[in-house]
């Protein structure tokens, strides 16, 4: 037991150590804190809307219980499809995993030090998603010190068993699939999943985007899928059991014998999940590092192409994004995210042909301003340009005495990032022109300013990582993950290209030809300024990246 | 050639790495550059290679400035880095071809040196998969065919021979051998005593980033009056770390 705490002690030290992060890191880490509260204090209200709807509705028939219901389950299904890829990382994919695996340790002791990383995201997610409804229902049913009593040590218990489930669906599938041969592809297939998953969550939140409506709907649908309901949870015990022994109309012994099976039913699951290690874990760990060999020999002659430094080092970049499962899926897989999802959305919406018609009236300066709009936000959450330089991690250097120039490096990585871009801009491009049916001189309007807007979106990307790299990572996750630059990269776009979108908007005229001109000015500057920076950067600073 | 006049790395205001270092590499030889773990050993060959700035001084390679005229000095050495751990996710031809590229290597010469030396370093077949799938060995292998590549003046090498299997280590010194001999510079750091005196023609010892000798093999033994090998030698010069 002191050796599993010992390890779990180290393993979370390695995984949150502040030391090795430099005042700017900490600083960022706190500003992103203080951000997630007040994202809190909106979803709160959000929710407080949603609560107060269903229980007017539901509380009458005496249902007013199944808001907990809904709550845990949705809150297990999330936390049962998100927590995949982290456990999988962390589990079988981490780099530091050899250096655990020849200690004299259980399997079970390595594993659950590996469970803490995932688990503090789970945790997370629970707080966020169950923390204000236990809160709101408590207000509303007027309940008692116990009811918050119980529903912080559920919160505490709950995510528990969604995270065993998902780590032992993983290490059931990493013991019988042969997947350390394609290691890598089985990392992507996780992500994509989980990412399509989230997507479907949001499409049926969309389906009731208004918060009074969404409580109208569903309260109704509930109390008419009362069985419904509890049959679901039938498959999922301990959210029956949460659920009943939060529900105040219960006789207090049935309340209570509910929480004390529901804390049974963890506890066994946890020496399941303890068990399940012990006999699964070294049988998947084991041989994942190997990796695949190519069974097909080299052809020099045929990939023998001169190419400039500039085209190889694109080149470059473009195949290690696409190769390295987390950059695929942070740079290329949620740049899909954002036009897949209007695209979905105008679908579902069943507005297509309301639109269409619509388009028809509004003034081709405000359609252009709208469309760039909407193209800047989707290229500004994109991260490949903001995380160009911290890529490459401890392999930096190899730039530093190769002999090239530093301008070269930059602009490739903007580049290579514009490339990557470009595919958002063809589903863009497909839904304004296939699904919206926008008028193709609008069309080709647009094409210039997006292809404009994403230079200089990327070049703007490649700067502020310059500036604020993040090298030192062990994980390819952490070039993501507590990072402010991508996301202050979108938020000095929006401000500084939102408020000359807007001063345009507002000018009093309404000719396209004007409106392109002015927009043109405005980006060809915006690139004109970014290029001088990262000129500057090129010139002055490169060596001190470091 | 190298020339490094007057050379002083610090980190963190305080701590020097390298301090006044003075030290001219000429052309036609081997130089094994030695010193105990910490001594600056690493922190020089980064400021001859550019990966670190200089604070104090000036470094030349073959005449070009490594601050002032960054490119050229780059292209008239090749690096071995002590951890051959990069472009992992690249197949070992692409990272070849990479290299070609950056060194602007042409088309037919690259074809030739590409198949020579992986198959004498038996590499050839395995040039297909990702560098992630090699052992540290090859990863040694694959890094040190893309310094030959481009076939540089100089070879500045941070422990070349780690990892390396017998033959493929005894290629490497015949290598080092030849490019000496065509009149060239080759200038590696080692910690194995053995190798220096088997292949080097001066050695150059550093410690607490000062330089502490610089001189042929004989010039150190007379220096010393000793009869030793250079492990006792090495061991009286830096005793008291």
């Amino acid at each position: 037991m002191n050796k599993t705490i010992q390890l779990s002690k180290i393993m979370m030290k390695m995984h949150f150590s502040w030391s090795s992060k430099s005042t700017g890191q900490k600083m960022n880490t706190a500003i992103i804190g203080v951000l997630t509260l007040l994202m809190l204090v909106i979803w709160f209200w959000f929710l407080d809307s949603i609560i107060a709807g269903l229980y007017t509705i539901l509380s009458p028939a005496g249902l007013s219980n199944m808001i907990l219901g809904l709550a845990l389950l949705l809150v297990s299904i999330l936390l049962l499809f998100t927590s995949l890829p982290s456990i999988l990382t962390s589990f079988y994919f981490s780099d530091d995993i050899e250096t655990y695996i020849p200690l004299p340790l259980h399997p079970y002791q390595i594993i659950l030090g590996k469970s803490i990383g995932p688990l503090v995201s789970v945790y997370g997610f629970t707080l966020f998603g169950l923390g204000p409804v236990f809160l709101l229902y408590g207000m509303y049913s007027g309940a008692s010190i116990g009811y918050y009593l119980i529903a912080l040590i559920t919160l505490l218990l709950f995510p528990i068993v969604p995270f065993i489930l998902a780590s032992i669906l993983m290490m059931i599938v990493m013991r019988y699939a042969n997947i350390s041969k394609n290691k890598d592809r089985t990392k992507v297939f996780a992500g994509v999943f989980s990412l399509v998953f989230i997507i479907g969550i949001n499409v049926v939140i969309r389906l009731n985007q208004d918060a009074g409506n969404v409580s109208q709907d569903v309260g109704k649908w509930l109390a008419e899928q009362e069985h419904v309901l509890w049959n679901t949870t039938k498959f999922l015990p301990n959210v029956f059991l949460a659920t009943e022994s939060l529900n105040g109309q219960l006789p207090l012994w049935q309340s209570l014998l509910a929480f004390i099976a529901f804390i049974l039913i963890t506890l066994m699951s946890a020496t399941i999940f303890l068990l399940a290690g012990q006999k699964l874990y070294y049988h998947g760990v084991r041989g994942v590092s190997g990796g695949g060999k190519s069974r097909k020999s080299v052809d020099i002659h045929s990939s023998n192409k001169n190419l400039t430094p500039f085209w190889s080092y694109t080149r470059k970049e473009v195949k290690l994004v696409f190769r390295t499962p987390s950059f695929f899926i942070n740079c290329v897989v949620q740049n899909l995210f954002a036009p897949i999802f209007l695209a979905i959305m105008l679908f579902l919406d069943n507005g297509i042909g309301e639109l269409t018609d619509q388009i028809g009236t509004v003034d081709g300066k405000y359609l252009l301003i709208g469309m760039i709009g909407f193209t800047l936000f989707v290229l500004g959450t994109n991260p490949t340009a903001t995380t160009a330089i911290s890529r490459e991690g401890r392999s930096w250097f190899t730039n530093l005495y190769m002999p090239v120039h530093p301008k070269t490096i930059l602009f490739s990585k903007a580049f290579s990032a514009f490339l990557i871009q470009g595919i958002s801009l063809v589903i863009l491009f497909a839904v304004f022109a296939f699904v919206i049916n926008i008028p193709l001189i609008y069309i080709i309007l647009w094409l210039c300013l997006a292809l404009g807007t994403s230079w200089f979106s990327n070049l703007f990307g490649v700067y502020l990582d310059a500036k604020q790299p993040k090298l030192n990572w062990s994980d390819e996750q952490q070039v993501f993950k507590a990072r402010f630059v991508p996301l202050q990269s979108m938020l000095i776009q929006a401000c500084g290209f939102g408020i000359f979108l807007v001063i345009v908007w507002k000018l009093p005229f309404t000719s396209v030809a004007l409106t392109m001109g002015l927009l043109l000015l405005g980006i060809c500057a915006a690139i004109y300024l970014t290029q001088r920076l990262l000129h500057s950067i090129a010139k002055n600073e490169f060596h001190r990246i470091q | 050639m190298i020339e490094i006049n007057h050379v002083t790395k610090k980190y963190n205001q305080n701590k020097t790495a390298v301090s006044q270092l003075d030290l001219s590499i000429p052309d036609g030889k081997i130089i094994g550059f030695l010193g105990p773990n910490g001594a600056g050993k690493s922190t020089t060959i980064k400021m001859i290679t550019g990966i670190l700035p200089i604070d104090e001084g000036s470094i030349t390679i073959n005449g070009h400035n490594i601050s002032e005229n960054p490119i050229e000095a780059k292209r008239s050495f090749g690096y071995v880095p002590d951890h051959p751990d990069q472009f992992l996710r690249l197949k070992g031809i692409e990272y070849l071809q990479f290299i070609g590229d950056m060194y602007d290597v042409p088309k037919d010469i690259r074809q030739e040196t590409i198949e020579r030396i992986t198959k004498t370093f038996g590499i050839y077949d395995v040039l297909n998969d990702t560098i992630q799938t090699y052992s540290h060995g090859m990863r040694q292998k694959i890094v040190i065919t893309g310094v030959l590549l481009h076939d540089p003046d100089v070879w500045i090498l941070d422990e070349p021979l780690t990892g390396l299997d017998p033959k493929s280590s005894y290629a490497v010194k015949e290598m080092m051998r030849e490019h000496a001999a065509k009149g060239k510079t080759v200038f590696f750091s080692t910690h194995v005593l053995e190798v220096v005196e088997q292949l080097c023609d001066e050695v150059a010892i550093i410690q607490d980033g000062t330089l502490q000798f610089y001189g042929t093999m004989n010039a150190m033994r007379e220096k010393y009056q000793s009869d030793e090998t250079l492990e006792h030698i090495f061991l009286e010069l830096t005793e008291h770390e």
